[in-house]
């Protein structure tokens, strides 16, 4: 007991207080249990023997210990057909409250599938409306553990009009507040669009299901037979459709990644990310920087190597690891400060951009714009994936996504070509004239409107099959002088392209010393009612 | 004619005020050496380098010298370096920050009340 006679951490028991308010007292304890046993023993033992843990045991590992502040735990539905007048919980399917993650506040809600498998009721809808409407007007990021069959067939309209509340209220809050949407059970049918208009998606491997149609309507309609995992597991999403941005291999992985991933985000759009004290030299020069790019053009590097050496050691989370692996995108950190990284991995398609290697980049880049999170974009990529199916799957809409997502960014812009920057790519990836803030190169840059070869074909390719004899020696000739002109960054640097040709130890000083010039950075944009990005 | 004459003459007599400029330039300077001789210049010296003449303690010496001085110059282009950066986000981005707001807020307002 304190001085004022109120324990720090457990309330006095009922005998301490008077007599009239014991009962009462005893009584609110009651419900209290009640409320923590959820479905009951029976159906806990159920969710424990999946290997699953319930919505209370989830809150408390997610949460800094003893932080989380429950809201509407009495709240019941008012549904009676289908029996459920018989099925009444206090606080229906879903836990929704707030706490803390790292001594920083968020708001949260947890689906209990042990009530009713977690249906989407009327109820939740509320629950869930009323936590986001909070994390709103607090400016906290807000935090859902989905795991529910989906919507409350019982309550028929009422569970549908719900789901559209929570729709309305993730758009409402995209780009004002950060949302991440931890998947830990099922998730089927229209509410999957709830984790997809959020920000952040964390998959969980065996357990965690997304898919708008199950195997068995999909085997009705188009006779399709697919297993569950193939059609909606977190491979699927997290390598093969980009749904989900991050695989974690259990629960208890996947909330120590949400904890993890929070540590880069801001509380809401108006504040900058959070910074940590520096632990990495800001002068370090790593010098093996300066041999990892092949002198050959055609041979690849692994640029998560470059990535590693040129940021804070240890802090690059990737996002979207398994999916259009021929691009990189994660959060990183420089001399502390919160950055967003967009690269292209030479080792997975020599760095191409493809259709979904757009859409990641530009989703990605939108978001660090919304959360003032300043963006270093490191290009090395030959151009976009040329083929019959990437015209007709669109590339060019998506390849417009990254221009228009880098064009009306206004954070800090930084770009380090680090060797092919050919035609479109060169454009598209964080070039001068759209507006990045400084732009640099390496002496292995390569910035052309194409590769040697293709250009020398359309530039002499008449002259060279007029002289078939010394064709092979003439093309060589050529190739070698387009490469002498184009192949270094100089001339680039001479007409102001480029900002200035570093060594490539020297990369990473170099860009804290620009990012810390653009630090207060605030560009203006014209008044519209918004954008219509090429979706 | 008069006016050739006129031209002839006005010519002569710019050249020759120009010459005579130029003269009195000339006359000016040597009368200025004259009045300010140039000092005479000392002997010069052979080079010699100061490690070939120095003993072993003085080339560790300035070996020392040397480094400390590597050092120090090292300290100073290095010093500051992510500073501001430390120093969180300035005046300049939270005052933009607020305008911004306020400006959007104005013109939602204005929305509104069309």
């Amino acid at each position: 007991m304190t001085e004022a006679g109120v324990s720090r951490r457990v309330p006095p028991q009922p005998s301490e207080q008077g007599d009239g308010h014991a009962s009462l007292i005893t009584e609110l304890q009651e419900q209290r249990k009640r409320i923590r046993a959820g479905g009951g023993p029976a159906r806990i033992e159920v969710q424990h023997a999946k290997g699953k843990l319930t919505a209370r045991e989830r809150l408390s590992r997610l949460l800094d210990e003893g932080s989380f502040q429950e809201i509407d735990a009495y709240i019941t539905h008012r549904h009676s057909d289908f029996g459920m007048d018989q099925e009444r919980y206090a606080g229906d399917s879903v836990v929704t409250g707030f706490g803390k993650i790292g001594g920083r506040r968020v708001c949260m809600y947890a689906q209990d599938f042990t009530v009713l498998g977690g249906s989407f009721s009327e109820v939740q809808g509320q629950k869930v409306a009323k936590v986001i409407d909070l994390a709103l007007d607090a400016g906290v990021p807000v935090i859902g553990l989905n795991d529910s069959v989906g919507a409350r067939i019982q309550e028929g309209v009422y569970s549908l009009a719900a789901y559209s509340e929570l729709f309305w209220r993730n758009t409402q809050a995209s780009g004002v507040i950060p949302q991440i949407s931890v998947m830990l059970g099922p998730c089927a049918g229209g509410s999957v669009y709830s984790p997809g208009l959020t920000d952040f998606v964390i998959m969980t491997k065996g357990s965690s299901h997304m898919f708008i149609t199950g195997p068995e309507v999909i085997k009705t309609v188009t006779r399709e037979e697919v297993d569950l995992e193939t059609l909606g597991g977190a491979m699927t999403h997290g390598a093969v459709s980009g749904v989900s941005h991050f695989v974690a291999d259990d629960e208890v992985a996947a909330l120590e990644l949400t904890r993890k991933l929070l540590g880069y985000l801001p509380s809401n759009s108006a504040e900058p990310p959070p910074a940590v004290e520096p632990t990495d030299d800001p002068w370090r020069m790593d010098a093996d920087l300066n041999t990892i790019v092949p002198v050959d053009p055609g041979e690849a590097y692994d640029m998560k190597a470059v990535i590693q050496k040129v940021f804070d050691l240890g802090s690059f989370l990737e996002v979207h690891e398994h999916f259009a692996q021929n691009a990189i995108v994660g959060l990183a950190r420089l001399h502390g400060q919160v950055v967003g990284v967009i690269a292209q991995q030479p080792l997975t398609l020599a760095g191409v951009i493809d259709i979904d290697a757009s859409d990641k980049m530009a989703r990605f880049i939108r978001f660090c714009d919304a959360f003032n999170i300043p963006l270093v974009t490191i290009v090395d990529s030959p151009g976009f994936m040329p083929g019959v199916a990437q015209e007709h799957g669109g590339i060019i809409r998506h390849g417009a996504k990254i221009v228009y997502a880098y064009s009306e960014a206004t954070v800090p812009k930084l770009a380090v070509i680090t060797r092919k920057a050919y035609g479109g790519a060169y454009i598209v990836m964080s070039s001068k004239y759209i507006r990045t803030d400084l732009v640099y190169a390496w002496p292995t840059a390569e910035i052309a409107v194409m590769g040697a070869e293709g250009a020398i074909n359309i530039l002499y390719g008449k002259e060279l099959k007029q002289h078939p004899d010394n064709a092979e020696a003439r093309r060589a000739q050529l190739v070698n002088e387009f490469r002498e002109k184009f192949s270094k960054p100089y001339r680039a640097a001479a007409s102001g392209h480029v900002d200035d040709v570093l060594i490539p130890a020297e990369t990473r000083p170099r860009l804290i010393a620009a990012l810390e010039l653009l630090r207060d950075k605030q560009a203006t944009r014209p008044p519209r009612k918004h954008g219509n990005i090429p979706l | 004619m008069n006016l050739l004459w006129q031209g002839l003459t006005i010519s002569l007599l710019g050249l020759g005020l120009t010459f005579a400029a130029l003269g009195l330039f000339i006359l000016a300077m040597v009368l200025l050496k004259r009045l300010f001789p140039e000092a005479p210049k000392a002997e010069e010296q052979p080079v010699t380098s100061a490690l070939s003449q120095a003993s072993d303690e003085d080339e560790i010496a300035a070996a020392i010298a040397a480094a400390l001085s590597h050092l120090q110059s090292l300290e100073i282009c290095r010093s500051g370096l992510g500073e501001a950066l430390e120093a969180g986000r300035g005046r300049w981005w939270l005052v933009s920050r607020a305008t911004a707001y306020s400006a959007k807020a104005h013109r939602a307002n204005e929305r509104d009340n069309s």
